[in-house]
């Protein structure tokens, strides 16, 4: 690089002094007026010699003509394309070339024309050493201005005229002109000519005494100026322009080295910079690493601790870290977690002013960065400090949406100064623990809250269960069991007992315990007063001794009996909320009974009072239904008895009767006879009786009226169709009007009487039939209208009790060979009857 | 405004009872006695399409009746049309002869039921029923005659007023007036008022 620039330098040097031709043409009148008079006091110094060398060079003299001049110039065949010039004497004038004569003699191209030379006189005057002309270059034949330096030479030659003016110029000469030139130069004089090389020519004007001198003097001064063009004119603008190079070339020195020094330095910084870089991508893997690790093996808190602690230390590159948390009960913090080199005995917990700087950024929650413990801008605890052999440290505040939960401090035991990269680490380092700890603490909840959950469905399932077998328990004595049996496991007890309250609401029995212990106490009495049970039924609510062994509100003999260690009195409230009993639950260690277990009491508790309700209802039910079936047992006999007394009543002095009178009241007492026999069917405690018996019980009354040659047969099929008190009272009434009609107005003394039943459409039909003489003609169907007749064959009251009570009918018809079928159908349900149609 | 019926027997009755047997026996009682049976129901339902088809003039009334009250439908027979009922029950207890009391019935049977009670019963109920009715039927004739009379008074008042005559020719007015018009005096009375009061805003 510095070979290069120093290169380049060397190249602009170059550049610049081969440049020199354009440095002079760019130089301003001010700088053109130096060089000029330089030049002067140079040409003055050295004239001489030169106008010695001219002299024994050039003895002829040109004659002052155009010819001459021309042949003069043409003895100059390789003079470049110069014209010229003129001089000016003091008085003002001046002679000139004639512009014609000089100009491109060669080529013959456009002349100067003499218009010019006013102009550039005026400007040689006005500058009074100035004046410019213009050079044509013969090939390009282009005109290119130029600075005219006027040289004065007066001085130095001494037949030179006072006033005459020198011209020196510059020519900036094409190489080949240069060639031309050079060879000429080397031929003639040998010497070099180089592009460098300053051409000087004079114009001579006249002498003072009037003699020409211009274009004699021309030729002459050409050659002069010739041989000055060996003098190295270059000398001060190359001294100038070598001072320019050199500091080009110091200045380039110095740049490529400042240059050089810089791109050293940017290159350095990079290369920290990307060292940097590595060391924090580094730490952000170990990082993400860490914080994938922890998250997969979320739960075991302390040890997700130490290695956050681990990773910090290593990360930051300290000798230790540990991890304070704030205890949210006391405000106190505690380490929770440490790695690296810390003494063994140190203390864990610190009061906040025991520790000011873990306080303060706790508090401010800004990170600290101490580089040196010794000149700390925070308040340290120099005794913690010693204890730990701290020198520098690092303070990360840790909070979880907020609430500033702890901090992790990263010290080290010598002081150290922390770069950007350690202030960044040190902060991600506090948000992603911050996060491991909220992932940690949500893990944890939910967890806790899971089991909770999960003990809670399991110890709910259990009374569920409980619940199922104390309803399913056949008797009221099956459920309490049930309950002291099943109750203890789900409720995580050991014992339970059930007392009830007693009618007199004044003392309470114990109606069942867990097996252990049952034989012992059940059946026990005591008295509410002043007893836990009285507090319990007071205050509707649940009672709890966690401690037994120092409650004095217990009996010392009960407490040592059932070796009690912690009850819970649960109160069994009937649905209208009237006490109906309690339900002890007892430990034998004295113990805190968890929320859990009393929520869960409280549930139960409720459950089986209701239970407990429900099967003393049953209880009842069941003691009532069966009082009321004796009762109705009772009640269906007294029936039948006082229907028996009335018959014997209506028996006992029967006075002298009339037949018909006779008739009547035999009829009525048979009626009432068969309603009694009826309800002697129910007093065997039957809801029911099925057509058949309700038939066999009829037909055995028959036999007062029957005549010896009428037989009765009994073709009921046994069957399931049952009717109620009600409805067999009719039926029977109703049938045996219809056997007694059929015996006394259908048979002569003989035949078969059948008493049939059979399934039709809507019901049952049962058929009297007898095979006698049939009926008479107006009482057969369809004619319901009842007539004295009928009335008197109590068909009238078949009607009305099958009509009224039995919603059937009654239908008489001719049997088929003789006799008469007397119907009653009745509507029931199909299948109720079993015989075959 | 019609007289009271003078009930008069032989009495066309009505039964209601769901004990056949019973029923049949009241129905013998009852032909004995000399009265119609018109019919024998067995429920409310049959009880009160019965009643509106014969019109009787006597009830007979189980007080139970199924799963039916007998007083209730009583109340309700004696909302359609206003008749002698006598409630036959198996029951004496007070409350039960309070609630029958309550409901307008005129007499109350306890079973069994002999001739002589019933038709004692039936005698005294249909006498006060119609007394009942006779009184009834006097408050009615009361009110009425004392709503015209108040409706006269103040028609006279506005006569009076209006024609500056005496009350005595305001009341001669009134009547000729009614007699003229053919109208009631009561009507004549109301349009005056009504008139008076349309006239004075």
């Amino acid at each position: 690089m510095l070979c290069s620039l120093i290169l380049a330098t060397f190249i602009a040097h170059w550049l610049i002094q081969a440049q020199e031709g354009l440095a002079l043409r760019i130089q301003t009148q001010s700088d053109a007026a130096q060089i000029a008079q330089r030049l002067n006091s140079e040409i003055a110094r050295q004239i001489n010699p030169i106008h010695n060398l001219k002299y024994r060079w050039q003895q002829t003299t040109l004659p002052a003509d155009p010819e001459l001049a021309e042949a003069a110039t043409a003895k100059l065949p390789l003079w470049p394309p110069f014209l010229f010039i003129g001089g000016f004497n003091s008085s003002g004038e001046c002679t000139w070339f004639r512009p014609g004569i000089s100009t491109d003699y060669a080529t013959g191209g456009p002349a100067i024309q003499d218009s010019h030379w006013p102009q550039l006189l005026a400007q040689t005057r006005s500058s009074t050493f100035e004046a410019a002309t213009t050079f044509i270059d013969r090939r390009t034949r282009q005109p290119t201005l130029d600075i005219v330096i006027p040289l004065f030479s007066k001085s130095t030659e001494p037949d030179a005229p006072s006033d005459c003016a020198t011209v020196c110029a510059r020519l900036s000469l094409t190489p080949a002109i240069n060639m031309t030139i050079g060879d000429h130069l080397r031929r003639e004089y040998n010497c070099e000519l180089s592009s460098k090389d300053c051409l000087l020519f004079s114009v001579g004007s006249r002498h003072s005494n009037g003699e020409g001198y211009g274009d004699t003097q021309f030729v002459h001064v050409v050659n002069i100026t010739l041989w000055l063009q060996l003098w190295p004119s270059d000398l001060t603008v190359a001294t100038r322009i070598n001072q320019l190079g050199k500091l080009v070339l110091f200045c380039g020195i110095s740049a490529s080295f400042l240059f050089t020094a810089a791109l050293w330095q940017i290159l350095r910084h990079r290369l920290h910079s990307s060292h940097q870089l590595r060391a924090y991508l580094t730490a952000l893997e170990s990082l993400n690493e860490l914080s994938t690790a922890i998250s997969a093996k979320l739960g075991s808190g302390r040890e997700v601790l130490d290695q956050l602690a681990a990773l910090a230390r290593q990360l930051l590159g300290m000798s230790a870290a540990g991890i304070i948390l704030v205890d949210r009960d006391t405000q106190a913090l505690c380490l929770c977690a440490a790695s690296g080199n810390i003494p063994s005995d140190i203390p864990t917990r610190f009061n906040s002013d025991a520790a000011p700087a873990s306080a303060r950024c706790i508090q401010t929650g800004q990170l600290f960065f101490i580089g040196d413990a010794a000149h700390s801008p925070l308040p340290l605890n120099q005794s913690i400090m010693g204890i730990f052999g701290i020198r520098s440290l690092i303070l990360i505040p840790l909070a979880i949406e907020g609430s500033r939960i702890g901090m992790m401090v990263v010290t080290n035991s010598l002081p150290r100064r922390f770069s950007d990269v350690d202030r960044r680490l040190a902060q991600l380092l506090g948000s992603q623990a911050s996060v491991i700890l909220a992932n940690n603490r949500l893990y944890e909840q939910t967890c806790s809250m899971l089991n909770e959950q999960k003990t809670l469905r399991e110890q709910q399932e259990h009374l569920y269960a409980v619940n199922a077998a104390v309803y399913q328990a056949p008797t009221f004595a099956g459920s309490l069991r049930a309950i002291t049996e099943l109750v203890p496991a789900a409720l995580g007890v050991d014992m339970c007992i059930v007392n009830l309250i007693d009618d007199n609401n004044r003392e309470m029995t114990v109606v069942a315990a867990t097996s252990q212990s049952a034989a012992a106490i059940i059946g026990k009495r005591f008295t509410i007063a002043n007893t836990n049970a009285e507090k319990v039924f007071q205050t509707r609510q649940m009672l709890v001794i966690e401690n037994a062994p120092t409650n004095s509100s217990l009996h010392p003999d009960f407490r040592d009996a059932l070796r009690i260690g912690s009850i819970i009195y649960a109160p069994l409230l009937r649905s209208d909320h009237q006490p109906l009993g309690i339900l002890v639950l007892i430990c034998h260690t004295p113990g805190l009974f968890t929320d859990a277990q009393r929520n869960l009491t409280q549930v139960f508790t409720s459950r089986a009072a209701a239970a407990i309700e429900n099967a003393l209802l049953h209880e009842q039910t069941r003691r009532d239904a069966q009082t009321k079936a004796i009762l109705l047992r009772e009640l269906h006999h007294r029936v039948k008895n006082n229907l028996a007394g009335i018959v014997g009543l209506l028996s006992i002095n029967q006075p002298d009767l009339a037949p018909a009178t006779r008739q009547w009241l035999n009829r009525a007492i048979e009626r009432i006879q068969i309603m009694a026999k009826t309800h002697d069917l129910f007093a065997s405690g039957l809801d029911h009786v099925d057509l058949r018996q309700l038939v066999e019980q009829i037909l055995p009354s028959l036999s007062v009226i029957r005549p010896p040659g009428v037989v009765i047969h009994n073709q009921v099929p046994d069957d399931n169709s049952l009717f109620t008190t009600p409805q067999a009272v009719s039926l029977a009434i109703a049938i045996h009007e219809l056997c007694t009609n059929a015996i006394q107005h259908g048979m002569h003394g003989q035949g078969t009487l059948t008493v049939e039943a059979h399934n039709t459409p809507n019901g049952i039909a049962i058929d009297v039939i007898d095979d006698g003489r049939g009926l008479p003609p107006e009482l057969l169907d369809p004619q319901p209208l009842s007539t004295n007749h009928e009335r008197g064959l109590g068909l009238q009251l078949v009607r009305e009790l099958v009509g009224r009570e039995l919603h059937g009918s009654l239908r008489l018809r001719p049997r088929p060979g003789g006799g008469t079928i007397a119907s009653i159908e009745l509507p029931l349900p199909r299948q109720t009857i079993g015989c075959t149609p | 405004m019609t007289p009271p019926r003078q009930i008069v027997g032989p009495f066309r009755v009505l039964i209601v009872e769901d004990e056949t047997l019973v029923g049949m026996g009241l129905r013998a009682q009852l032909q004995k006695m000399g009265h119609t049976v018109v019919g024998h129901a067995a429920n409310d339902h049959e009880a009160i399409a019965l009643f509106q088809q014969h019109q009787p003039d006597l009830v007979l009334l189980d007080i139970r009746l199924g799963d039916v009250n007998g007083i209730d439908l009583a109340t309700t027979l004696l909302k359609q049309r206003r008749c002698p009922m006598i409630v036959i029950s198996a029951f004496s207890d007070k409350a039960l002869i309070d609630r029958a009391n309550a409901a307008g019935v005129f007499g109350y049977l306890l079973k069994p039921v002999c001739d002589k009670t019933l038709e004692a019963q039936i005698e005294i109920a249909v006498g006060r029923f119609t007394e009942q009715e006779i009184l009834r039927a006097e408050k009615e004739k009361l009110a009425h005659d004392l709503e015209t009379r108040k409706l006269t008074e103040r028609a006279k008042g506005i006569l009076m007023k209006r024609a500056n005559i005496s009350e005595d020719d305001a009341h001669r007015r009134l009547q000729q007036e009614s007699q003229k018009r053919r109208i009631s005096l009561a009507e004549l009375a109301k349009h005056i008022i009504e008139s008076d009061e349309l006239m004075s805003g």
